[in-house]
């Protein structure tokens, strides 16, 4: 039966196979499927069709969450392109790790120093801009799958780190209240 | 293209629909309510002297007799080891964790099977779900009198924040009350229907939901008639119960009233702290008189100066949660466009000051805070039940806790994240660690905290018949499956050899099914029942269920989306049902609901794709867009 569950993400809603995605449009659809396929949309149906509106419903929200947060995005899609992402990290960029190296002190500072909460918060900002730049980056590179697919992999290891870094900030942001 | 023909789900023509009696159940730690839709409005369904709440409190005046709501609660200082209020707190929980939450203790616990807390009356050692089942059975009765007949369908709101045991009790006592769930609702989500704020403009609002007994704040987005639940946080053991208890102990301090006091002193402090609080919400000052058991007499006041400085830590620790729901739904303060009071406990001035403050903006309390999760339920319950027809709206809840599985090391690996939207299906591999190794023990967890220890285990099982392989070279799915009531199954796979093993999570403080048959057996109200002649009408419910909703399937499609070869093979099955029906071999249905299931496969599926496909059409979209 020709039911979505083999469709990869994008055509699931209908949307073009590449990385720069317009959100509220990814959201629009989403919620038509929803429409359709949540079982509370199914409740006087058979138990075996509520059984298949569930499933149904949890791979369009398992797509809609892949597809509309950024790092996860960028690793479908370069999964879907065939990158190995397990392969050793491609990050070979010094200036980069260098950069890394610079804010994790600046946190184990901020974290151990205790200063203002305003430092933190600039911090927070610094590290939300880069992410930003990177996002952008991405956006080129993975623009189709004939684009620089290495590349496109470095900045996503790159965005993974400043992601895990974010996640100890906004950790340590909410120790400080 | 015959597609574009199909109506929605949901929209069946109106000539084939009967109104289905189907309500909203507020299960509620202090009190309960019913609520049913009746000409397109929520109303909740009074008692026969006009209340609207029932006091959520069983007496068991002896093995057999008992009373339920306020026949029992003005029972509670005369007998309080056989009057139980505030079951909910103990629903899903061991006897240890209910002394390490300090949840008062005001009856004789004692330890179930695996370490399930129980209660010790004249009736016997009671587990909180088959109390819980006489509060639900008391509301039954009262919808069912006044709607005319039997409930073909409920509602029931837990708060946000129960885990996955909490939710599994829950259901298992409506099962008990011969109650048949239609959907386990969320609390503060089933008051954002009650607001209708999918009508009013679009955006992202709190709702601060302070019960007797548990807290919830939810943040939701609004658009399109969707409710997406965007991130959910709370304490199942904090509530205006923690607040009587902090007023009790500041009486029995003035009164010197000793904590070796006999039950029904402490019981009448209770009861003035209640009082004191409901004054001080409208009051600025409260006389409280007590009496003891030896006749003494003490007099006070607490004035509302006072009343906000004892609850206040209480009423701060509400507000962690807050801070990280707001992180969790990635959205600031400022975004916050209102704030929607829900539960008695927010009628208390400072709970509105300062949820006010933190929100920065005017906390929405329109709607009697007590009544309004209990009128959501109802809107919800007469949507599923079919009642309304071409209504859009749609609820996205989330699962409010991590699941996950314990690893090497006792540390957890998480499998499905807090504040996933549901229904949710993820699947993690793992592997083998000894060379040769045949079995896998499996350990599901739920909690935040990186260590199983601190964790609440939900579930063990056994993967077993893994064939020897060198270590790592096994690949073990794991499958977890959230469904729409947040309630969870785990299924597992050797990938290599298709070696399966499938778990419905009964929580390790839960009740097992041979249990549940056993209470059945037991219970006053099915004494003269027997266990298989209830099995059998369970089943034929089912069965009718199925049968009319694949006849309006096939009235619906059958013609387009069916060879005649197809439909008569269905038709075939169906005869088989409706004999096995007539029957009295429960065996006998449960195949032939199976045979059916068979003969319908390809129809469910195609239905399933034609709504998919007409949802992602053009049209569709645009109509979503006004």
């Amino acid at each position: 039966m020709a039911l979505p569950f083999s469709k990869d993400f994008f055509t699931l809603f209908d949307l073009p196979v590449a990385y720069e995605i317009d959100g509220d449009e990814l959201r629009r659809r989403y919620q038509g499927l929803q429409h359709a396929a949540h079982p509370d949309r199914h409740g006087q149906a058979t138990d075996q069709e509520r059984r298949l509106a569930t499933q149904l419903a949890s791979y369009i929200n398992e797509a809609y969450r892949t597809l509309k947060d950024p790092v996860t995005r960028a690793r479908y899609l370069l999964e879907h392109w065939g990158v190995d992402l397990n392969a050793q990290s491609a990050v070979t960029d010094s200036a980069f790790l260098g950069e890394q190296m610079m804010l994790r002190e600046a946190l184990a500072e901020l974290r151990a120093g205790q200063g203002p909460k305003a430092h933190l918060d600039t911090f927070l900002d610094d590290i939300v801009g880069r992410l930003q730049d990177l996002q952008a980056a991405l956006g080129q590179q993975l623009s189709s799958a004939q684009g620089p697919l290495q590349k496109a992999h470095v900045t996503y290891d790159k965005m993974r780190f400043l992601q895990r870094l974010q996640e100890e900030a906004r950790d340590l942001a909410e120790e400080l209240g | 293209m015959a597609l574009l023909k199909i109506s929605e789900p949901g929209n069946t023509p109106q000539t084939k629909h009967t109104h289905k009696r189907a309500v909203g159940i507020d299960l509620g730690t202090t009190n309960s309510l019913v609520a049913v839709v009746e000409d397109t409005k929520a109303v909740t369904i009074t008692d026969e002297q006009g209340r609207h709440l029932l006091p959520s409190v069983v007496r068991y005046c002896d093995a057999q007799r008992l009373v339920v709501g306020v026949a029992a609660k003005e029972a509670a200082f005369d007998d309080p080891l056989n009057t139980i209020a505030s079951v909910k707190r103990y629903m899903g929980r061991g006897l240890e964790d209910v002394r390490q939450a300090g949840v008062r203790q005001d009856y004789e616990l004692v330890a179930g099977a695996g370490g399930m807390a129980r209660i010790r009356t004249v009736a016997g050692e009671l587990s909180p779900v088959e109390i819980s089942a006489q509060i639900l059975q008391e509301l039954k009765s009262r919808a069912e009198q006044h709607l005319g007949g039997a409930l073909e369908g409920v509602v029931i709101t837990v708060p946000a924040y129960f885990d996955d045991a909490q939710r599994q009790a829950t259901k298992d006592a409506a099962h008990l009350a011969g109650l048949h769930v239609l959907r386990l609702l969320n609390e503060p989500t089933a008051a954002a229907v009650a607001y209708g704020l999918d009508r009013g403009a679009e955006g992202v609002h709190a709702i601060y939901d302070l019960g007797g007994g548990t807290f919830d704040i939810s943040i939701l987005r609004f658009s399109r008639g969707v409710f997406e639940v965007l991130a959910t946080a709370g304490d199942s053991a904090l509530g205006g119960d923690d607040l009587d208890r902090i007023i009790a102990q500041w009486l029995q301090q003035q009164a010197d009233i000793g904590a070796e006091a006999d039950h029904a002193t402490l019981r009448r402090v209770m009861g003035q702290a209640k009082v004191a609080k409901e004054t001080l919400s409208h009051e600025d000052s409260a006389n409280i008189e007590l009496i003891d058991s030896d006749g003494r007499c003490w007099e006070g006041r607490l004035t509302r100066e006072t009343f906000n400085k004892l609850i206040d830590p209480v009423i701060q620790r509400t507000l962690s949660p807050c801070r990280r729901v707001l992180r969790d739904a990635g959205v600031s303060r400022e975004e916050i466009r209102e704030v929607v009071m829900v539960g008695g406990s927010t009628r208390i001035p400072l709970v509105r000051q300062l949820v006010g403050e933190f929100f920065a903006c005017e906390p929405h309390v329109d709607i009697n805070p007590d009544r309004v999760v209990a009128l959501g339920a109802a809107i919800q319950a007469d949507m599923l039940a079919g009642n309304k027809t071409g209504d859009e709206m749609l609820l996205l809840d989330v699962n409010p806790l991590s699941l996950g599985i314990e690893t090497m090391g006792g540390l957890v690996e998480k499998v499905i994240p807090r504040n996933t939207t549901i229904p949710v299906s993820k699947a993690q591999e793992f592997t083998t660690f000894k060379d040769g190794q045949t079995a896998m023990a499996i350990h599901v967890v739920q909690g935040e905290r990186e260590l199983v220890a601190d964790n609440r285990s939900l579930a063990r099982f056994e993967l077993h018949d893994i064939p020897p392989m060198v270590a790592g070279a096994a690949r073990i799915q794991v499958r977890f499956q959230v469904d729409a009531d947040g309630l969870l199954n785990v299924s597992a796979r050797e990938l290599s050899t298709g070696v399966e093993s499938h778990v419905e999570i009964k929580p390790a403080y839960g009740l097992t099914d041979a249990e549940i048959e056993q209470m059945l057996r037991d219970s006053q109200s099915h004494a003269r029942d027997d266990v298989d002649a209830r099995r059998l009408r369970e089943l034929q419910v089912e069965a009718d269920r199925n049968r009319e909703a694949l006849d309006a399937a096939l009235l619906q499609d059958g013609n387009q989306l069916l060879s005649a070869a197809e439909r008569q093979c269905i038709g075939e099955a169906l005869a088989g049902l409706a004999k096995a029906c007539n029957g009295t071999d429960p065996d006998a249905i449960k195949q032939a609901l199976a045979v059916l299931e068979q003969a319908t496969a390809d129809f469910a599926a195609r239905r399933m794709d034609a709504s998919i496909r007409t949802a992602l059409s053009g049209h569709r979209l645009d109509e979503f867009a006004g």
